[in-house]
């Protein structure tokens, strides 16, 4: 038999310090969830990639274009559905600062690859009209959500910009705002036509990647190998991807960051576990008394162990609670403060998960030892205390 | 008179258990905050010493870098002409066109980088007088060798003497390795701008570099580049153009320095502030017994506090002790405006050492406030109660 009564009135007993200790384990919570969605947001532009894409760019580097005329002789291999390219623009809209990715594409096999017309379903969610729109308009350009929103552009809108490594003023005509349906696609993007660049420049001729799209995921080893060796003797030697594979560059380029996050994670854990186990032992010195009082009375050694868990469970659990909670409630406020570094921001119910279960083993931990403790001092000398 | 501040030491060591727990919590939180400044201070480092002040960079108007610049030869022969560049030891004009291009190479560690590649002059080292050659030699004109920075050896595959680094198809063999003392060069390859030109396939330069015959130069320079239509160029700083390449991404880090550590110092505070609150209420007696000494409130009260800031120093110099090892190891990113790999080390310098300690006295003394205002008794008697607890 265990007073368990005894729990939320030794939790009330010093009010001020059992909301600093369910303050303090919230706190760590909330940036375990913070800094754990951060990784596993970047984690998501490689993971939920599609396996019919494969992406071929210049064995150069992403900095070297290849030429356009390859289109139509990666478009005659085998097993290839469709083919787009994407450009990487660059370029300056109002000042520097205001960042985001603006590439030029060609709207229908763009379309074909990654819209409606793809006969897997879209990647890049537009109705039917804007679609249409986007491809029939050569100064037409389309945008995602978040940016939209950001500098609250409208359909119709005209959005200039300064060219960078394409020099010259731009203006584009916004006729389509985009949703993704894939967490590694994000929705901060500016797409407008490549003919429009090709135009403006007297003819580039040339684009950063080309995506070809398979008829079946089998296949992109072989089409990879198709088309890699068709240019290998050339001065465009070009090196095609799965798209897994091309996302996961970029990701690796940061450097590694997982270990990073994750040890400052286990840091700001230990911290609190500091806290909380400090706490529970003041807690317990002060009761040594009622210690004693209580093992008069006839509670085993067990029961007073318990007791003691279970208090850290509790504070632990209750800030375990608050933490998660305050971090879904945050959660659309942080990520438009970090919507520049991550390309998408939603605390996975797995990341909630494992901070409830973190936050027990809290207590767990920090109750355990206190527990020992009281469990087994004698009754004589845990009467004999005074003060 | 205040209190003796032995007794306030003392007491700190009387309840070591406590003070150990609550000195590792505020070192936790502190060797974070290092941790990210030392990363920030480490990544401007490498940036931001970089380069001369009266060297002037010229990019075409609009490009922020000179991955997006270009600059057709035509351009670049009136330039390189221009009256205001100084001259050499040996008679010759201090400016060259270079060339600037990221090429993808594969990590020592596996998988795949960009590096910067740029293409100078053989005498590159008198125009950029704070890099050297430490191994090896410079390469010579006309040649497809090639010398490294010093953090690539280690990091990317070939980037040694004797290695070779593969770029569009051709082995460049490494003849030498520069050392730039931390700055931009020593995440570069540099090799014969003539010849990687031609590798490229390109038919102008990125950017041109010229040295200041007058060091303060440089405003006349711009405003007779400003004047000049057929040109489309913009001068900058040498300086001043790798501090601007490092500007948003250092930025990012501090915020993400300072948005941690106030969180965490919430935290820390919580932490402190309840070690000090049990520990008051076990000392209800002692604080009694000061008063009926004579000392004032006020005095105790100031005590306390000073015992909060000892616990909050100490924690500093846990925490920093506990970040310490990090410092000197090469780590990389990319950087936001090249996309390139940038090398650098963290670096935990003086000014993140007095950031981190100033940060934890801080936490200490804000988490004695609420237990040194709540526990200084009106008067003696109050105090010498024994029964009376929290």
């Amino acid at each position: 038999m265990t007073p368990w009564m005894l729990i939320p009135a030794h939790v009330r007993r010093s009010p001020l310090r059992s909301f600093l200790t369910v303050g303090s384990v919230a706190i760590a919570i909330f940036l375990f969830c913070l800094l754990r969605t951060v990784v596993t947001g970047i984690e998501a532009t490689v993971s939920k990639t599609s396996s019919t894409r494969v992406i071929t760019s210049s064995a150069v580097s992403l900095f070297v274009n290849l030429p356009v005329s390859m289109w139509d002789k990666i478009r005659a291999v085998d097993g290839v559905r469709a083919v787009t390219h994407w450009t990487w623009f660059g370029g300056v809209y109002v000042d520097p600062k205001e960042f985001f990715a603006r590439f030029s594409v060609d709207p229908p096999s763009f379309r074909e690859v990654y819209g409606d017309r793809h006969p897997g379903g879209a990647i890049y969610l537009l109705a039917e009209e804007e679609w249409t729109a986007f491809e029939r308009e050569r100064t037409a350009c389309i945008a995602g959500a978040d940016i939209a929103e950001k500098y609250g552009w409208k359909v119709g809108d005209r959005i200039p910009m300064q060219g960078t490594i394409y020099p010259g003023d731009y203006e584009f005509t916004l006729r389509g705002i985009y949703r993704t349906s894939n967490a590694s696609f994000d929705q901060q993007t500016l797409f407008f036509h490549w003919k429009y660049l090709d135009e403006m420049q007297g003819g580039i001729g040339s684009v950063s990647t080309f995506t070809s799209d398979l008829e079946s995921p089998e296949l992109a080893p072989l089409v990879a190998g198709s088309v890699d060796s068709q240019f290998s003797s050339s001065a465009n030697r070009c090196i095609t991807l799965t798209e897994q594979a091309f996302q996961a560059q970029f990701v690796a380029m940061w450097g590694n960051y997982t270990l990073f996050l994750s040890f400052i994670g286990g840091a700001v854990l230990v911290a609190a576990f500091m806290v909380t186990l400090n706490t529970l032992l003041l807690n317990a010195r002060e009761r040594v008394t009622e210690v004693g009082v209580l093992k008069t009375l006839g509670f085993p050694d067990a029961s007073i162990g318990l007791l003691n868990l279970a208090e850290g469970v509790a504070l632990c659990g209750l800030g375990g609670l608050c933490g998660v909670g305050f971090s879904l409630a945050v959660e659309p406020a942080l990520f438009s403060v970090l919507k520049a570094f991550v390309p998408t921001f939603s605390i996975l119910p797995e990341t909630s998960a494992a901070a409830l279960c973190i936050a027990t083993a809290l207590g767990l931990l920090s109750g355990a030892i206190p527990g020992v403790m009281a469990a087994r001092i004698p009754v004589v000398r845990a009467l004999r205390r005074v003060g | 008179m205040p209190v003796p501040l032995r007794y306030h030491l003392r007491s700190l060591v009387v309840r070591r258990v406590a003070t150990a727990l609550t000195v590792l919590a505020v070192g936790f939180s502190v060797s974070i905050l290092v941790l990210v400044l030392s990363l920030a201070r480490g990544f401007e480092i490498s940036l931001a010493d970089t380069g001369r002040t009266d060297n002037v960079i010229l990019l075409r108007k609009g490009a922020t870098s000179e991955g997006e610049s270009g600059v057709a030869r035509d351009t670049a022969r009136i330039l390189l002409a221009r009256p205001e560049i100084a001259v050499g030891g040996d008679g010759r004009p201090l400016a060259t066109g270079e060339m600037y291009a990221g090429i993808s190479l594969p990590r020592d560690t596996g998988g795949s980088t960009n590096v910067a590649m740029r293409g100078t002059v053989p005498w590159a080292l008198e125009l950029r007088d704070g890099v050297r050659v430490v191994e090896g030699r410079m390469f010579r004109s006309g040649s497809e060798e090639v010398v490294v920075g010093r953090r690539l050896v280690g990091r990317v595959k070939g980037c040694r003497i004797g290695g070779a680094v593969e770029c569009a198809g051709r082995l460049m063999p490494v003849v030498g390795i520069v050392d730039a003392g931390g700055g931009a060069p020593d995440s570069e390859i540099w090799g014969d701008v003539e010849v990687l030109l031609q590798v490229f396939q390109r038919g102008g330069f990125s950017s041109v570099i010229l040295r200041l015959q007058d060091p303060g130069g440089l405003p006349a320079l711009q405003a007779a580049l400003e004047a000049d239509p057929r040109l489309q160029t913009k001068g900058i700083a040498e300086r001043d153009y790798f501090r601007q390449q490092a500007g948003p991404q250092s930025r990012f880090f501090r915020i993400m320095a300072y948005f941690l550590a106030s969180i965490m110092a919430v935290g820390a505070v919580f932490g402190s502030t309840n070690t000090l609150l049990a520990s008051l209420a076990g000392r209800t007696r002692e604080i009694g017994t000061l008063l009926a000494m004579g000392y004032l409130p006020r005095h105790v009260m100031l005590g306390f506090l000073a015992e909060a800031l000892a616990l909050g120093l100490m924690g500093g110099v846990v925490g920093v002790a506990m970040a310490w090892p990090v410092n000197g190891v090469a780590t990389g990113t990319v950087n936001w405006l090249s996309w390139t790999e940038q090398a650098f080390s963290f670096a935990i310098t003086g000014d993140v050492i007095f950031q981190a300690v100033f940060f934890a006295g801080v936490v200490g003394v804000v988490g004695g406030l609420v237990p040194a205002v709540d526990n200084s008794p009106p008067s003696e008697t109050a105090g010498s109660y024994p029964q009376k607890t929290e």
